[in-house]
């Protein structure tokens, strides 16, 4: 074959850019440490990328938001868990009196401050959570109950989701543990507890001990459904923080560049791209020789 | 003496022979680095009647096979480097390398609808919501705002290509006809030719060319799928939009009407901007538009079931799009929550207000259900932009193979028609020696003449 001048520089302009392409290439890979910047570098695993960011920030604001209804649900937890210690309360005086002990003046002091552990009880009911009123159901915008005790929330059921499709339930239940929706309405039995005691009415005393005692027990089942449902939200948590890091690693393992290999490419394309420069240069000295001679 | 003053014109002829070759070997030096330039070859001869030799011709030493497979690969490289070109532009808007894409948007919308799924009631986090689903609309419509603008530019290129190739045309058209009257005279058309071949592989690049060469020296040239010049009268190429809004490329021959010859061009500059503006932009385009309209369509449903603050139902979300086309372009929250926060409905009645998340949670849903036939917002798009990503590879892998073919055909043509300085280095020397050697001849004869000059001079 008939070799001409243009020939070798064709041959020497192809190969140089060739080898700088492929190095400029391999820069960029190694110092970004990704190997899928743009859905050219790799279609298919650009496409995958894209799915499991989405996956990984769903499942990290399933995390957020059941910690955040869950924060909510401890704090209706201990809030109960007071309210059963002002009921105990509430019960040790409501016993106290129940006997032939007490006359009219210490069982109206007694009134007086079973009227002041309601006020309590009552604020209690009305704690105000980062999301709203914690027992006012869905409406948890105003205090759920009125100063003599009436409910006025509703016992609607929120829900986050947890899991794909799993619904789990994010308030606490204020009609189940303080109105008759549970059995007792809590604030009933204290009034009628203060009247019987304002009355100096013993056998109606003696009949609120029992009714007292009912709303301590439904106030504690309240507090566990609480904790078990905070629970079920704390773990849900903690799973997807578990999950994330295996997801994260599966991304990584799509998107990012081996960077010992990386840079094993790198060095052995500058050899050959020095080694390339190195002929080209030999190549048009051949021929200037050849016009000096 | 008959035979001693022939020998003189003898040497005159070698003289100015070997000095013919020597001019036509410069000349060669001279270009060996201009493109296009074929190499001359002198054609020597003896002189009839043994009187010396003759410079008879100058030949260019062109291969019509090689020049030919040079214009097929130009074509077919400017038809790839633009495609390529013109899609890792648009891949970059669909996808900037930096983040900040529809699906991340999309992540941030769903992670504002589940703050709201926590605390339905908080301003903050209703705000949030607005405020993400207006930047995921703006994405969705700066996305195709950015792919228009890039058909739109590209419709410009197409035109300037088109130009480009009239005026290659007209320029060939007269070279042309100075060479078909340069046609006979040694030596005179090459440059003119040399210039044609350089104007045609321009028109190659542009649109692809094949030629066909007349008797009378011209050329007719071919391309985008009929004649675009014969002779000397050239053909107008024109580009416009359809009525589909896609490049309609037509060719007017002189005095005729023009003729749409949209789908035969599929080389050349043209044929690569028109397979990346017309194919695969159009395409990503119109799956943008899809998910778009699937996208705002899933949200509004689950939305106009919600309640907001003020108990009132019925809402979008996204302003509803009327029709697939455009979808993405115009999508934007829509006017009845726009600013309005307490109006997104989480709520899934009147008497769950404001505690109730029911509609919200369905909302933060959407992202991982499928919303039409691309499953999955996140799919949906990953697949949109993997099938842009493809076509962008492809143009690329296909625009440095084409380069490297351009440069085997043109190697090729070089090795048939090219300059090679050794060669011109050896025939200098060659004719250069044969120069001396008729020069030492012609002292020889000189000296023989004067010889018997003085002889005849004495005698006498």
């Amino acid at each position: 074959m008939r070799i001409t001048d243009a020939m070798n520089i064709n041959t020497v302009l192809q190969t140089e850019s060739q080898s700088s392409q492929r190095l400029a290439q391999l820069e960029a890979t190694a110092s970004s440490g990704v190997r899928v910047s743009q859905p050219s570098d790799d279609p298919a695993a650009f496409a995958s990328i894209v799915q499991q960011t989405a996956q990984i920030a769903t499942v990290q604001g399933r995390s957020s938001a059941a910690t955040t209804a869950a924060g909510d649900l401890d704090l209706a937890g201990s809030t109960l868990d007071q309210a059963t210690t002002l009921l105990e309360q509430v019960r040790a005086i409501a016993v106290a009196q129940s006997s032939g002990t007490g006359d009219a003046s210490s069982r109206s002091n007694a009134a007086a401050q079973v009227d002041s552990l309601r006020q309590q009880l009552l604020a209690l009911a009305n704690t105000q959570g980062a999301s709203g009123y914690l027992f006012g159901g869905t409406a948890n915008g105003s205090p759920p109950f009125d100063s003599s005790g009436n409910f006025v929330g509703n016992s609607g059921v929120t829900h986050v989701e947890v899991a794909s499709g799993v619904l789990a339930v994010s308030n606490a239940n204020g009609a189940q543990a303080f109105t008759a929706a549970g059995g007792q309405d809590v604030f009933a039995a204290l009034q009628s507890l203060s009247t019987a005691l304002t009355n100096n009415d013993t056998s109606g005393i003696q009949a609120s001990i029992g009714t007292i005692d009912a709303s301590h027990d439904q106030v504690v089942a309240a507090e566990v459904d609480t904790g078990e449902l905070s629970d079920r939200l704390h773990s849900a948590s903690n799973a997807i923080t578990t999950a994330v890091t295996q997801m994260q690693t599966a991304l990584s393992s799509t998107s990012d560049a081996d960077i010992a290999q990386t840079v094993t490419n790198m060095q052995a394309t500058q050899t050959a791209y020095q080694a390339a420069l190195q002929v080209n240069k030999q190549i048009l000295s051949l021929a200037s020789s050849v016009v000096g001679s | 003496m008959n035979s001693l003053t022939s020998m003189l014109s003898t040497l005159q002829s070698a003289l100015q022979a070997q000095q013919g070759a020597i001019n036509v070997t410069g000349q060669n030096v001279a270009n060996v680095n201009t493109p296009g330039y074929v190499k001359l070859n002198p054609i020597l001869e003896t002189q009839t009647g043994g009187n010396g030799v003759n410079l008879s011709d100058v030949q260019r030493q062109y291969n019509a096979f090689t020049f030919s497979q040079v214009l097929v690969q130009h074509g077919q490289l400017g038809a790839a480097n633009q495609r390529s070109t013109a899609l890792t532009q648009a891949q970059s808007i669909l996808a900037p390398q930096g983040g900040g894409d529809i699906s991340d948007e999309m992540n941030s919308f769903t992670a504002s609808l589940q703050t709201l799924e926590a605390n339905p009631s908080d301003p903050s986090a209703r705000s949030a919501v607005l405020a993400q689903a207006t930047a995921l609309a703006q994405s969705f419509s700066t996305t195709a705002t950015g792919l228009a603008q890039t058909q739109t530019s590209l419709l410009t290129q197409a035109q300037g290509v088109a130009t480009k190739v009239n005026q290659d045309l007209t320029q060939i058209a007269a070279l042309n006809s100075q060479i078909s009257q340069a046609q006979g005279s040694p030596s005179g058309a090459s440059d003119l030719l040399d210039q044609r071949d350089t104007l045609v592989t321009d028109v190659a690049d542009q649109t692809g060319a094949q030629v066909v060469p007349n008797s009378d020296g011209s050329i007719t040239l071919f391309a985008a799928g009929g004649v675009l010049l014969s002779g000397n009268t050239p053909s107008s190429m024109a580009v416009s939009l359809d009525s589909s809004g896609a490049l309609q490329i037509t060719v007017t021959q002189p005095g005729g009407s023009p003729t749409d010859v949209t789908s035969s061009v599929t080389d050349g500059a043209l044929g690569g901007i028109r397979e990346a503006r017309d194919t695969d932009i159009a395409q990503t385009a119109t799956q943008l538009d899809q998910l778009a309209y699937s996208f705002s369509n899933a949200v509004n449903t689950v939305q106009e079931s919600g309640y907001g603050l003020d108990g009132v139902s019925g809402r979008p979300l996204f302003t509803p799009p009327t029709q697939v086309a455009g979808a993405a372009m115009n999508m934007a929250v829509d006017p009845s929550v726009a600013g309005q926060p307490n109006n997104i409905g989480a709520a899934a009645s009147a008497s769950d207000v404001p505690g109730g998340n029911d509609i919200a949670v369905q909302l933060a849903q959407i992202g991982q259900q499928s919303i039409g036939s691309g499953g999955t917002p996140a799919q949906w798009f990953g697949s949109i932009a993997s099938q842009l990503g493809s076509a962008t590879a492809q143009a690329s892998t296909d625009a440095s193979t084409r380069s490297d073919m351009v440069t085997q055909a043109e190697n090729l043509n070089s090795s048939s028609s090219g300059v090679s300085l050794n060669e011109e280095m050896t025939n200098l020397s060659t004719f250069q020696q044969a120069f001396e050697a008729a020069t030492r001849v012609l002292q020889v004869a000189n000296q023989m003449l004067s010889d018997f000059m003085s002889t005849m001079s004495a005698a006498g």
